[in-house]
């Protein structure tokens, strides 16, 4: 449990040792790196803000959590009210952050043969972005932070069966689209 | 397409905790029992690594300390007072706002991009130090105190007479 804040520094260095996990909530709804910046900027001045809130022994990283999500929502529909106004049917962040969608054909827009890394790593990064944010989160928090369950229940507010179960079914799904990338690259090779 | 055998969520997690060398001696020597008996379980662990590898090396990392530095260096120079007309425009609105608390934020986590709030921002990201550093120069500059003009060092020889007209 932390420690209350009593001066900017203390919101200051909590916010530090959370940044990474913080980040990869809000990277989880925007799927946008920049985005992603932007939500945890204004994050952490409304979490200044209202850090006289802030009940001393509560858990810091579950309190900034709940701001990180409730910026990134509403960044999200912001940038979806701006694409349907522009007439588009694309969320255009979401096509800039994958950069590189589905290649299902290994070939790239120069008519070179891309690799099967390449082909591969895409592959995976589509399949991770047509997931449910609270899905995501809990891969990126699970796999890359190495969080526990718990700790992943209380950064997003979700019961500790729901995390595991998200957990289990996404690296299921993600396993799947990798095997078939490579199921694919095989046949292709024939 | 090929569909992948079933696993357990109880096998699942005993994965991830081999992965991470999170098993103690016991139940590794138990968990490499099973791995050579059980041809799935080999298989599901080697597309575990394969997938857990495979996100670190396609998901962004996020990125720390840019341009935060520079609000925090103008906070820390100009001061907090606010001004009608800031000699930056996007440090006019946030200064009243957070102030000295933002200032602090960037000079301990260094952790934001600031990019303004709102208005205050001109659209792109300030570079931070690495622009500073990409777009600084260093010079020796010499003063002369002495009060009389100095010939350059490489200037040895005698001045020339100017050419009186004929």
């Amino acid at each position: 449990m932390d420690e209350p804040i009593t001066k900017p520094t203390d919101f200051a260095s909590q916010f530090q040792r959370h940044h990474r996990s913080l980040w990869y909530v809000a990277m989880s709804v925007v799927s946008n790196t920049t985005d992603a910046d932007d939500v945890l900027q204004e994050a952490a001045i409304i979490g200044l803000r209202k850090a006289g809130s802030f009940t001393a022994g509560s858990n810091f990283r579950a309190w900034m959590g709940e701001i990180v999500r409730n910026v990134a929502l509403n960044r999200r529909k912001q940038s979806r009210r701006e694409s349907s106004r522009l007439g588009q049917k694309v969320d255009v962040h979401q096509v800039e952050t994958i950069g590189r969608i589905d290649n299902s054909t290994p070939v790239s827009q120069g008519g070179m043969l891309i690799s099967m890394q390449q082909a591969l790593d895409d592959r995976l990064l589509s399949a991770l972005m047509e997931l449910e944010p609270a899905p995501r989160a809990c891969v990126l928090l699970r796999f890359l932070e190495g969080l526990e369950y718990t700790e992943i229940a209380q950064l997003l507010d979700i019961p500790k069966g729901t995390a595991m179960s998200h957990v289990f079914r996404s690296r299921r799904l993600l396993a799947q689209s990798l095997a078939d990338s490579l199921f694919k690259a095989k046949q292709g090779e024939r | 397409m090929s569909h992948l055998p079933h696993t357990t969520q109880a096998d699942m997690d005993t994965i991830d905790r081999y992965l991470a060398s999170d098993l103690d001696a016991a139940e590794r020597i138990r968990f490499d029992e099973r791995l050579s008996n059980e041809p799935s379980l080999a298989s599901e662990l080697a597309r575990q690594r394969l997938l857990s590898e495979a996100l670190r090396r396609v998901v962004p990392q996020p990125r720390t300390g840019l341009a935060i530095d520079i609000l925090a260096r103008a906070v820390a120079t100009r001061g907090l007072e606010r001004t009608s007309a800031p000699s930056q425009p996007w440090l006019a609105k946030p200064l009243p706002l957070i102030g000295a608390s933002l200032a602090t934020i960037a000079l301990v986590a260094g952790t934001l991009v600031w990019t303004g709030v709102k208005d205050t921002g001109n659209g792109r990201r300030e570079a931070g130090q690495a622009a500073l550093d990409a777009f600084s120069e260093w010079k020796a500059v010499y003063v002369d105190y002495s009060g009389r003009l100095q010939k350059a060092q490489i200037d040895t020889a005698p001045a020339l007479a100017p050419k009186a007209d004929a």
